[in-house]
C-alpha cells in the first residue's frame, strides 16, 4: 500500500476526484490569495478585510465588489479568498494537535493496559460527556478573559506554540491581539476534540498488539517504545488518518460556529464564519441581502464537503471492508 | 541423549500461568481464572529436541510463551543454565533473549506487513546493537540464504511470499542472534504437508549446524515422532507423560497418551485395519473449571474413585519415564 497506489485509486474514484478538485481549488486560492485579491497599500494586516466606506447597509454585487460588500462595507470576495488561508491554517493545525494527542493517549492506554488504560479511558470518557460546541463556546470566552488578565503562564505558552504553527510567529514574539481570539478558539477545540482519535487508536492497537509479529518483536528483545512505534503504530494508524482528514473539515465548521457567535475571529478578520456573523443583524431582510450569507456559506460548505469526500474515499481504499458503511 | 551426563539447559519447575477473569465497573473484581498452565515441571537437555504435544487449548503455546517470559508466570520457576528467569530484571531478560528465540505458528501473522524481510531479519541485530550497517547487511544476506531463500529478496515485503517462504523468514529472524535454544511454537502446523517436510528438514539441518536445542510444540504426533528426542504430553494445563520418544510410542503409560497414539493412522492397510482405537467420549473440560481430582478423570476409560478425589502426582515410573496417573505402577 504505497502512496502512489492510494493516489491512483483516489484519482479513479469519481467522488474522490471531485473532492480532490475542490481541495485543489482551495489550495490555489490560498496560495495565490494576493494575486486574486491584492492587499490594499495602506493595510495594517492582509487578513483584515479592506472596507469601502463605513455604511452599515450591505451592498449587492457590483463592478467594484464582484461579490458585494457586507455590513460595514467589508469586501466579500477579498474575505473569501483570504479566508481560505485561515481555514487551512486553523483546520490543519487543530487536526494536527487533536490527532497527536489522541494517538498518544490511545496508544499508551492500549499498549500498557492495566490501570494506565483504565485511568486514561475514564478521562477520555469524562471529556466526551461535555457537549462539544457549548463547551468550546464557554471555554473560549473564559480563556480570553484569563489571557486578558495575563495570569496563566501555561495558557500563554500554548497560545504561543499555536501562534508559531498557525501564523509562523516566533515564540519570542508577543501575540498579536487580532489573532489572540483565534488562538483561544483553537485551544478550546483542541482540548475537546481528541477523544474519538484516542478511542479509535486504542482499539486498533489492541487488535494489532495480539498479532504474532508484536510478540515476535518482544521475543527478539525490542524495547517498549520500539515495539510501539515500529510495529504497532504503522499497522494501526490508517483508520486514524482517515478520521483526521475528515476532521479538518469539521473543525473549520466548528470554528465558523465560534466566529459566528463572535468568539473566534475578530470583526473584519478574513474568516468565513466571522463574515457570516455580519448577517445576524439582517435576518429579517435576508431576501434582499442574501449575498452576505450565501457566498461565505458556500465557501464553508464546499471546504467541508471536499475533506469529507476525500476522507470517505480514503477509507474505502484503505479498508475495503468498510465500504458502504458509515 | 538423556543419560545422566547430559547437561540440563532449561529447567521448568511447577510453572503456572493463570489468566484472570475480571468483572466489575473498574474491572477490579476477579471472579475466576483460566488455568492455561497449571503446574508443569520438566527439563530440557542441551542439544535435544523436546516435543510437546496436546490438543488445541491444552496450554502448549502458553507454556512456551511463559517459559520465554513473554507472559509473566503466576507461579513456578524457569531456570536457564541455573539462572532463574522469573526473578531477574527486565533489562537482564532482554539481554537473555539473545540466547533464546521463538518460531511462530502463523507465518501470515508473525511478520510485520510494513517491514521488508531484510528489515525483519536484521531487526534482532539492530535492537541488540550488534555490528554496523554493513556487517548487519552481510549477516542478513547470509541468514536468508541459510534458510533457503534468495538474498536478492531482502527488499521485498512479506505479502509477496508464500506461507512456506514466510516461515523460513521467521526462522531466519529467530537465528539472527545465534541463540542456543529455540521454542518452535507449532512452527509447521499452518503449512501444507509437502512444505512441512521441507521446513522440518531445515530445522534439523540448522540444529546440527548451530548446536540448537528445541522445544518443539505441535499437535501432529507423527511429525513430533520424527523430530523429537523426548516427548511430553500435555492435557488441560498439566503434563501427563514425558519420556524418550521411542519409549512413549512403544509403551505409553498414561491412558490419555494411549488414546492419542491410537488415533495416529498407520500407513499400512492391513495393520491399519487391526488398529485398536481408544475412542474418548466427551469434551475437554473448561480450563477455568477443571474437574476435581485428575484432570482427565471425566473422560478416562479406566478411572477409579481415587482419580475423582486426588490430583495424581508427577513422578518417575521408570528411569526417565515420567507420568501423572494413580493407576500406573
Amino acid at each position: 500500500m504505497t502512496f502512489g497506489y492510494v493516489f491512483k485509486k483516489l484519482i479513479k474514484n469519481p467522488i474522490a476526484f471531485i473532492g480532490l478538485l475542490l481541495l485543489l481549488g482551495f489550495i490555489i486560492m490560498a496560495v495565490w490569495a494576493p494575486v486574486f485579491a491584492p492587499v490594499p497599500e495602506n493595510a495594517r494586516d492582509p487578513y483584515m478585510i479592506p472596507r469601502d466606506g463605513f455604511s452599515a447597509v450591505p451592498v449587492p454585487p457590483n463592478e467594484d465588489h464582484i461579490l458585494g460588500t457586507t455590513e460595514g462595507q467589508y469586501d466579500i470576495f477579498y474575505g473569501i479568498i483570504w479566508g481560505s488561508r485561515t481555514a487551512f491554517r486553523i483546520g490543519v493545525v487543530i487536526t494536527l494537535f487533536t490527532t497527536l494527542m489522541g494517538i498518544m493517549v490511545g496508544s499508551v492506554a492500549a499498549y500498557y493496559g492495566g490501570w494506565i488504560d483504565e485511568v486514561l479511558m475514564r478521562i477520555t470518557e469524562i471529556f466526551q460527556t461535555f457537549p462539544f460546541l457549548l463547551t468550546a463556546i464557554t471555554l473560549t470566552s473564559v480563556l480570553q478573559a484569563v489571557y486578558g488578565r495575563g495570569e496563566a503562564g501555561a495558557l500563554i505558552y500554548s497560545a504561543k506554540i499555536l501562534a508559531f504553527l498557525t501564523f509562523g510567529h516566533s515564540l519570542a514574539e508577543k501575540i498579536n491581539p487580532i489573532q489572540l481570539t483565534i488562538l483561544t478558539g483553537m485551544i478550546s477545540i483542541i482540548m475537546f476534540g481528541w477523544m474519538t482519535i484516542a478511542r479509535v487508536t486504542r482499539g486498533n492497537i489492541l487488535t494489532v498488539k495480539n498479532y504474532e509479529y508484536a510478540i515476535a518483536a518482544e521475543t527478539i528483545g525490542a524495547k517498549n517504545l520500539r515495539i510501539l512505534f515500529r510495529h504497532l503504530m504503522p499497522n494501526a494508524i490508517f483508520p486514524v488518518l482517515v478520521i483526521a482528514s475528515m476532521n479538518i473539515g469539521s473543525y473549520v465548521l466548528t470554528f465558523a460556529a465560534l466566529s459566528f457567535l463572535g468568539l473566534g475571529a475578530q470583526r473584519g478578520y478574513a474568516d468565513w464564519g466571522q463574515m457570516i456573523s455580519f448577517a445576524r443583524n439582517w435576518i429579517p431582510s435576508l431576501a434582499e441581502y442574501s449575498h452576505i450569507v450565501i457566498y461565505p456559506g458556500m465557501a464553508i460548505l464546499l471546504f467541508v464537503l471536499a475533506w469529507n469526500l476525500v476522507g470517505d474515499a480514503l477509507r474505502d481504499i484503505l479498508d475495503p471492508r468498510m465500504r458502504g458503511t458509515k | 541423549m538423556t543419560n545422566d551426563n547430559s547437561k540440563v539447559m532449561v529447567r521448568v519447575e511447577n510453572l503456572k500461568k493463570h489468566f484472570p477473569i475480571k468483572k466489575g465497573v473498574f474491572g477490579n473484581k476477579q471472579v475466576g481464572a483460566v488455568k492455561a498452565v497449571d503446574g508443569v515441571s520438566f527439563d530440557i537437555y542441551q542439544g535435544e529436541t523436546l516435543g510437546l504435544v496436546g490438543e488445541s487449548g491444552c496450554g502448549k503455546s502458553t507454556t512456551g510463551r511463559t517459559l520465554l517470559q513473554l507472559y509473566k508466570p503466576t507461579a513456578g520457576k524457569v531456570y536457564y543454565h541455573d539462572q532463574d528467569l522469573t526473578d531477574i530484571k527486565p533489562e537482564e531478560m532482554r539481554q537473555n533473549r539473545r540466547n533464546m528465540q521463538m518460531i511462530f505458528q502463523d507465518p501470515y501473522a508473525s511478520l510485520n506487513p510494513r517491514m521488508t524481510i531484510g528489515q525483519i531479519i536484521s531487526e534482532p541485530l539492530v535492537v541488540h546493537g550488534l555490528g554496523d550497517r554493513k556487517e548487519r547487511l552481510a549477516q542478513t544476506e547470509e541468514l536468508i540464504s541459510k534458510v533457503g531463500l534468495n538474498p536478492f529478496f531482502k527488499d521485498r515485503y512479506p505479502h509477496e511470499f508464500s506461507g512456506g517462504q514466510r516461515q523460513r523468514v521467521g526462522i531466519a529472524r529467530a537465528l539472527a542472534l545465534r541463540p542456543e535454544f529455540i521454542v518452535c511454537d507449532e512452527a509447521i502446523s499452518a503449512l501444507d504437508v509437502s512444505i512441512q517436510a521441507q521446513v522440518v528438514n531445515l530445522l534439523e539441518d540448522l540444529q546440527e549446524e548451530f548446536d540448537l536445542t528445541y522445544l518443539f510444540i505441535a499437535h501432529d504426533l507423527s511429525m513430533v515422532k520424527h523430530i523429537s528426542d523426548r516427548v511430553a504430553v500435555m492435557y488441560l494445563g498439566k503434563l501427563v507423560e514425558l519420556t524418550e520418544r521411542q519409549e512413549l510410542y512403544d509403551n505409553p503409560l498414561h491412558p490419555y497418551t494411549q488414546a492419542l497414539l491410537s488415533a495416529v493412522p498407520i500407513p499400512d492397510p492391513i495393520k491399519e485395519k487391526q488398529r485398536n482405537r481408544v475412542i474418548l467420549t466427551g469434551d475437554v473440560p473448561s480450563p477455568s473449571h477443571p474437574p476435581e481430582g485428575c484432570n482427565f478423570n471425566p473422560r478416562c476409560p479406566i478411572a477409579e474413585d481415587i482419580c475423582r478425589r486426588e490430583d495424581p502426582e508427577w513422578r518417575m515410573a521408570a528411569p526417565g519415564h515420567w507420568v501423572a496417573c494413580h493407576l500406573v505402577n
